[in-house]
C-alpha cells in the first residue's frame, strides 16, 4: 500500500511521509529493535530507528528518483 | 534526591572490580542502553556504577534486516546485529557530552577479526573519560565461522590482544553458548583480565505456525530476560568457584532483589539489560532497593556462600 501511494505521489510535487511498523522493545530509540532500511535521496542506506517513527519520520522524499522501502518494514 | 546520596555514601556501596572503582555496582548491559545518552530523560546517568554502551567496531554496522526482536514467554529474542555507530562516531560524538555529564563509561567492543578488537582498543586507550573496556566475545570469528568466546584459545588470544593495548581496566564478557564457560572465563582470566562479566545471550529461535516462517530474519538470535536468570545464575556461581578475578553478573535482572541474588553467588556488580526495556529507570530503581539490604563486598559473601553451601549439602 505505502509503495503504491509512493508511485502515486511520486511524479508529483507533494512530499510524502510514511509511518513503518515494526515490532519494538523500548519504544524510544535505544534498543534499535525495530529499526528500517531505507535508502535516503543521495542513494545512501541508512537505518531509521524508532526514534524516527515515534517522530513520524522515516519520511520518503517523494521528489527524488532513487528512495526504496525495504519490504521487509511493510507488514 | 539529597537524602538518598547522603544514605548511600553512608551504607557504602562501592565497590572494586579489579583496578575499577565504581560508586555502586548497578552497571548497564550493552546493547540496551544505547550510548546512554537515550536514556538522560529517565535516569542520572551519573549516579549509576557504571555505564556499558552498546558495542563499538571499527567501522559503523548497519545490522540485521527487521524484524530483529520477539517476545518470548518470560523474556525476549534480539538480532539486532551490532549495529552501531562505529569507533570514530562514538568518541566524537558521544563522549564529549558523556563526560560533561560526568558518567562513569565502560565501553563495549568488539571485531570481526582479532586485529580489528585490537585497533578499536588501540583507538580507545587515549580517549578521556573511558573509565574501562569491555570486550564482547560472543560475536563470531569470520574466519573460523564460531564465536570468538566458544574457544578458550581464541578468547585467550583475543583478551591478549586487547591487554597489550590498554593499561585501562579490562573487562571481557562471555557467552553461555559454550559446553563449560570456566573453561573459557579460565582462558581469559589467564590472558590477563581485570574482570569477567557473564552472561551475554543465549541463541534461540521462534517460529510463527501461520505463516511457518521464522519470526526473525535472523532466524535465531539471542535470549535474554528473567527466563535465563537462572542460567546467568548457575553460570556466575560456577565461575567465581573456578575464578580469582571479579565476576560481573548478568541475565534477567529486574530487581534488587534479583542483583542480590548475583551477589550471593560471588559476583561484585551486576549488569542490567532488558528491563531497561519495560523501566527505563530500573537501574537507578534497582540501586535504591539495594542500599537498603547491601551486603558486605563480594570476597566476603563468597565466603560466606561456600560455608552456607558447604553446611546445607553435608547435612
Amino acid at each position: 500500500m505505502i509503495r503504491s501511494l509512493r508511485r502515486l505521489v511520486r511524479p508529483t510535487p507533494l512530499r510524502c511521509q510514511v509511518s513503518l511498523e515494526e515490532r519494538m522493545a523500548c519504544g524510544f530509540g535505544a534498543c534499535l529493535g525495530c529499526a528500517v532500511k531505507t535508502t535516503d535521496s543521495q542513494g545512501v542506506t541508512t537505518i531509521e530507528g524508532c526514534a524516527a517513527r515515534v517522530r513520524f519520520l522515516t519520511s520518503v522524499n517523494c521528489l527524488k528518483s532513487d528512495t526504496t522501502v525495504k519490504k521487509g518494514s511493510l507488514l | 534526591m539529597k537524602s538518598d546520596k547522603r544514605s548511600a555514601e553512608a551504607v557504602g556501596l562501592g565497590v572494586k572490580i579489579g583496578p575499577l572503582e565504581l560508586k555502586n555496582p548497578v552497571m548497564t548491559a550493552s546493547g540496551t542502553f544505547g550510548y546512554g545518552l537515550e536514556f538522560e530523560p529517565f535516569v542520572d546517568l551519573s549516579r549509576l556504577g557504571a555505564v556499558v554502551v552498546k558495542g563499538l567496531s571499527l567501522e559503523p554496522r548497519p545490522g540485521n534486516p527487521p524484524p530483529r526482536i520477539v517476545e518470548t514467554a518470560g523474556g525476549m529474542l534480539n538480532a539486532i546485529g551490532l549495529q552501531n555507530i562505529g569507533i570514530r562516531a562514538f568518541i566524537q560524538e558521544k563522549m564529549p557530552h558523556l563526560r560533561q555529564l560526568g558518567v562513569t563509561v565502560l565501553a563495549n567492543i568488539f571485531g570481526e577479526t582479532i586485529d580489528d578488537y585490537r585497533r578499536v582498543a588501540a583507538m580507545l586507550d587515549t580517549v578521556a573519560g573511558i573509565a574501562g573496556m569491555e570486550v564482547n566475545i560472543s560475536c563470531p570469528n569470520v574466519k573460523r565461522g564460531i564465536a570468538f568466546g566458544a574457544d578458550p584459545d581464541m578468547a585467550a588470544d583475543v583478551t591478549q590482544k586487547v591487554r597489550r593495548e590498554t593499561k585501562l581496566p579490562l573487562i571481557v564478557k562471555l557467552t553461555p553458548n559454550v559446553t563449560d564457560i570456566t573453561e573459557i572465563a579460565f582462558a581469559a582470566e589467564a590472558a590477563g583480565a581485570d574482570a569477567i562479566s557473564l552472561i551475554n545471550t543465549v541463541t534461540g529461535m521462534s517460529v510463527d505456525i501461520e505463516t511457518r516462517r521464522p519470526r526473525l530474519a535472523n532466524v535465531t538470535g539471542g535470549l535474554s530476560g528473567p527466563a535465563i536468570k537462572p542460567i546467568a545464575m548457575r553460570m556466575v556461581w560456577q565461575t567465581a568457584q573456578a575464578l580469582k578475578i571479579p565476576i560481573i553478573g548478568a541475565g534477567g535482572i529486574r530487581t534488587a532483589a534479583d542483583a542480590i541474588e548475583f551477589l550471593i553467588a560471588g559476583a561484585s556488580a551486576v549488569e542490567i539489560g532488558t528491563a531497561n526495556f519495560i523501566n527505563p529507570s530500573v537501574t537507578i530503581d534497582v540501586r535504591r532497593g539495594s542500599k537498603n539490604t547491601w551486603l558486605p563486598p563480594s570476597d566476603q559473601t563468597h565466603e560466606r556462600f561456600d560455608r552456607f553451601t558447604d553446611d546445607w549439602l553435608s547435612g
